[in-house]
């Protein structure tokens, strides 16, 4: 009982106690200490770094200058930045509504009941399980302009008389890229819009159809209606993710032809560590950064929206 | 006319998961279709089948993809170890016990949750190389922790909110330490929350590219940057190997997917919305 006392005193007025309790603070620390300790070194300081890196010309090797804001200056002026920012907002509003036409279509699908739909929700998902680089890996092979399946199949169809180079062109790789990352996430959406199917409660629609609403009516009336926060979620973490796309570009298209295809997040990498401009890149990421930091704003605001 | 409906569901169902299915299916018996095949036309089944892209696969540049898989495994086990011991650990503080500012680090949590790896690359590469660790085994795994723990410790959290103070306060009563009551009380509780920090941590790190790339090197080079290369390298190697390649890469993940199901779809679904 009186071990009890000690435990629960809080800065009590005898100086014994007090000293307890923040001894007991102090161990307490003990479990936080290795989630600081790798927060604050790789994460904290290197943000604080990038700040202070952004200000001056530092190369790999060699002086390092202040500059005061010039690769701001300079990415703003920069027609290969701006041309990647395009290119990343083209890619991100063509991918986006693919993506979740799939993953609306594939929700209706699922959201059923009858014998194995478990195994239909298991195969849209199974593609979000598995790597960004075997996935680019498969498809490049799908897409091969000499011996790829796509190419046979329209060829045979005749659809198309000549091989189409789909990684080749600019008009082709862009669709080619999305259709890909398609297939790979619409697995992901799907689950969140099941889930917002199916948070609606059955009472509704039971209602409903006594008011003699038919399916067609109650799904755009009640259904639509309920779910549309989780539709605006869905949509902006795949804005989100489009935002910081790299690996599918790097490893399908490797950014070309002529660095066409290349994302903001691709041209920044190349820039640090292909030609070391490291001042330069963390400018531009810190441009990134304030994208991604309107973007999640958005996202909190249709998240309070979702959970409402 | 239910019925009729019901049908065209299931049959919809069905040549939607055939197309989803067909890339991997795809994939799989280009990887055991011999060389002469695989270039001869359009087969969906193999006339033989063959070990032989595999063989080539592990034969390539005197081996390099068992030492590519060696360090992904190394990379990811590591990872795991650490991802989940500290956000055990710190889950637990930020649930049941007193931290000196407890709130000062739980808005940094949350701030290191919104911002991603790849908007800090190049003060994280300066960081590594001022203290050696880049192209080592502990430089990519704590990369891999710093980007993962945030979300995991939150995860951890919440399933410790749940286990009853009733419970610890009868331990104290006791006369059992923090650490006893930690061990015997709360992580078997907590279990369920911890296996899907393992898959959550186990999935970004096999999977990831872009980290492996930048930091690994040649020295801690990872199975899917190995395999990019390889690709790269695509006049040279046969598609028979690189889709070998892909199998061998998708493999594990998807076993630990089929295995742990709920808790992947649990680590996945609310990391992403956070």
């Amino acid at each position: 009982m009186t071990r009890l006392k000690h435990c629960h005193a809080q800065g009590g007025g005898l100086p014994t106690k007090s000293r307890r309790a923040m001894r007991k603070n102090f161990t307490n620390m003990f479990f936080v200490l290795p989630l600081l300790a790798i927060n604050i070194t790789f994460f904290a300081i290197p943000f604080v770094k990038s700040l202070y890196m952004s200000l001056y010309n530092w190369p790999l090797l060699g002086e390092k200058a202040f500059i005061g804001i010039k690769n701001f200056i300079q990415a703003f002026q920069d027609k290969k930045f701006l041309h990647s920012l395009l290119f990343t907002m083209e890619y991100a509003l063509l991918v986006t509504p693919m993506l979740f036409l799939v993953a609306f279509a594939m929700a209706i699908l699922v959201n059923q009941k009858f014998k194995g739909v478990g195994i239909f929700r298991t195969i849209y998902f199974m593609p979000v399980v598995i790597s960004m680089t075997a996935s680019a890996d498969i498809w490049l092979w799908i897409y091969n302009e000499l011996y790829g399946v796509l190419n046979h199949l329209l060829l045979s169809i005749g659809i198309v008389d000549t091989p189409i180079a789909w990684m080749h062109l600019p008009k082709t790789s862009l669709p080619a890229v999305c259709a890909m990352v398609t297939w790979k996430m619409s697995g992901f959406s799907m689950l969140m819009l099941l889930g917002a199917f199916q948070s609606v409660d059955d009472e509704i629609y039971q209602s409903a159809s006594i008011d003699g609403a038919n399916k067609i009516q109650q799904f755009f009336r009640i259904t639509l209606p309920l779910i549309r926060p989780t539709i605006a979620l869905s949509m902006v973490i795949s804005i989100i993710g489009s935002v910081l796309a790299f690996e599918q570009f790097k490893i399908m298209t490797a950014g070309g032809p002529s660095s066409k295809t290349q994302t903001a997040v691709y041209y920044i990498y190349e820039t640090s560590f292909r030609h070391f401009k490291f001042g330069y890149g963390a400018a531009m990421s810190m441009i990134l950064l304030v994208i991604l930091a309107v973007l999640s704003y958005f996202q909190f605001a249709v998240m309070k929206d979702a959970t409402d | 006319m239910k019925k009729r409906s019901k049908s065209i569901i299931i049959l919809l169902n069905i040549i939607l998961g055939i197309i989803w299915l067909m890339p991997i299916y795809w994939a799989l018996v280009t990887s055991i279709k011999t060389q002469k095949e695989l270039y001869g036309g359009v087969s969906l089944f193999p006339h033989v089948a063959t070990s032989e892209n595999y063989v080539s696969l592990f034969q390539y540049k005197d081996g390099i993809f068992f030492f590519y898989l060696k360090n992904s495994f190394q990379i990811c086990i590591f990872t795991i170890l650490v991802v989940t011991i500290v956000s055990v650990l710190a889950g637990f503080a930020f649930s049941k016990l007193k931290i000196l500012g407890s709130k000062l680090w739980t808005a940094m949590i949350l701030f290191t949750i919104m911002v991603p790896a790849q908007a800090l690359m190049v003060p994280l590469y300066n960081t590594l190389s001022d203290l050696n660790l880049l192209g080592t085994v502990w430089g990519m795994v704590l990369i891999y922790a710093t980007f993962q723990t945030p979300f995991c410790v939150l995860m951890m959290k919440s399933s410790f909110d749940m286990v009853p103070d009733a419970l610890r306060e009868a331990a104290l009563m006791d006369g059992a330490s923090s650490f006893a009551i930690f061990r015997s009380i709360y992580c078997p509780l907590a279990l369920p929350g911890a296996i899907t920090v393992i898959v959550y941590a186990a999935y970004n790190t096999w999977n990831d590219y872009t980290i492996g790339l930048t930091f690994g090197g040649s020295s801690m080079k990872t199975f899917n940057v190995g395999l990019v290369d390889m690709l790269s390298a695509e006049t040279s190697v046969n598609w028979g190997t690189l889709t070998s390649g892909a199998i061998v890469g998708m493999v594990p993940i998807l076993v630990l997917f089929l295995l742990l199901q709920k808790h992947f779809v649990k680590g996945m679904m609310s990391g992403a919305v956070k």
